[in-house]
């Protein structure tokens, strides 16, 4: 920001004329101007005093025992971002075929209510137990907790990170997946895992296309 | 480089550059830049990360020290610094340098960490370990006595203004950086910068007295 011909140095422009990058028609009214000037050599001053403040140099053996330590700190750590690393192979296009899933999911009730139901959703991997497929009674949570339909999406879904999620492109809110299959009957959820299970026979799907 | 940053490297680029060491060339091994490191380091391997600590420990130690003007708090911060930038390793996309994102770590670790209080700086005697050549007693104690004082004065700086002025002074930042570190803008980095100056001047005319 530039103030005007005539007026005194703005913060600013003392600043940059310390920086000795003062805009050409500034230097000219700092050239003329005594009390800019004066300002200017004083602050430059105090630079040049603070410049010659070096950091006192630590005893001999800090550097070892410093690197020892942060290695040892970070030896206690997780690889970083291993939580995201792990979903750079195979397992990405399957984690966003998952979050994908669940938003289809979530579309479902609303998608069937004018279509037949489906007529094979069986698999091996989402095939249950007769007494536990729709109980309307039974404690919704005990019977997810069983089910492994929602074992595969809970596996994949449980190590995410939100924010990595979001910076991927896949917008949640935390909880929302959760929320979401909560409130899927048996049905919808052997839906969801078989559209998972394609996914995992087909991983690469994503990255081809 | 030190020579145990060197032999360090060699460890790290042995599996890659078979060529290089058969050449015995250390021009070679120097080439591994940050980026590399880093990519290292993401795939498990903890020793680039050791070798990011040993080029890097001392600007992130001097940053530190500044901000609080005593060597056991500044140890402290540089190696929460590392840990800390360890653990968002994930995060560096190589927009800048290394070396500038580490101080965006270090800088926000200090502005967090260091309370609005006045930092407690150490006695003289504990302050200096290092002689300039040809340089009386007298004038080594005077030298330091000055040094000690204009790092007291920094470290009773607002932290943000401070912050600005170890970027700036010392580490010769482009305002456009420490902007970019601080999350405000050049404008307000220069402001920052021109009070520091002049609140740097009152600080030190008032310990003068």
């Amino acid at each position: 920001m530039n103030s005007p011909a005539g007026a005194h140095l703005a913060e600013d422009e003392i600043v940059d004329a310390l920086d000795g990058t003062l805009d050409a028609a500034r230097l000219v009214h700092l050239t003329a101007c005594e009390s800019c000037s004066a300002r200017v050599e004083e602050l430059r001053d105090i630079g040049l005093a603070a410049a010659g403040a070096d950091v006192p140099e630590p005893p001999p053996f800090f550097w070892t025992q410093f690197s020892a330590r942060v290695s040892s700190a970070v030896a206690a750590e997780p690889v970083p971002g291993r939580r995201f690393a792990w979903m750079h192979g195979w397992m990405r296009p399957a984690m966003t075929a998952a979050a994908l899933a669940v938003v289809a999911i979530a579309l479902m009730p609303i998608m069937t209510r004018n279509s037949p139901p489906p007529s094979d959703t069986t698999s091996s991997l989402t095939a249950l137990p007769a007494t536990e497929i729709a109980d309307p009674d039974g404690d919704v949570f005990a019977e997810i907790d069983q089910d492994e339909a929602w074992a595969v999406v809970r596996a994949l879904a449980e190590d995410l990170d939100h924010d990595e999620m979001d910076a991927e492109g896949v917008s949640a809110q935390p909880g929302s997946a959760e929320h979401l299959t909560l409130g899927l009957s048996e049905t919808e959820r052997v839906e969801l895992a078989h559209l998972l299970q394609e996914r995992l026979k087909d991983p690469l799907a994503d990255s081809a296309s | 480089m030190s020579a145990d940053a060197l032999s360090l490297q060699q460890r790290l680029v042995r599996p890659a550059s078979a060529a290089a060491r058969r050449s015995g060339s250390a021009l070679a091994m120097t080439a591994e830049d940050d980026a590399t490191l880093v990519e290292q380091c993401l795939a498990g391997n903890s020793a680039a990360f050791d070798a990011l600590v040993e080029r890097h420990r001392r600007q992130v130690y001097h940053v530190c020290y500044r901000f609080v003007g005593n060597h056991e708090d500044a140890s402290d911060l540089a190696q929460d610094a590392f840990l800390r930038a360890y653990r968002a390793l994930h995060t560096f996309k190589g927009n800048s340098a290394f070396g500038t994102w580490l101080y965006r770590v270090a800088v926000n670790v200090c502005l967090n960490r260091v309370s609005g209080k006045q930092p407690a700086t150490e006695p003289l005697e504990r302050r200096e370990h290092q002689d300039v050549k040809g340089e009386s007693p007298d004038r080594t104690i005077l030298r330091q006595e000055r040094a000690a004082t204009v790092r007291a004065a920094i470290a009773r700086l607002p932290k943000k203004q401070r912050a600005t002025m170890i970027l700036r002074m010392y580490h010769e930042l482009p305002h456009e950086e420490i902007a970019a570190i601080l999350g405000s803008s050049v404008g307000a980095v220069k402001a920052n910068f021109f009070h520091a100056l002049a609140n740097l001047k009152k600080l030190l005319q008032e310990s003068s007295r």
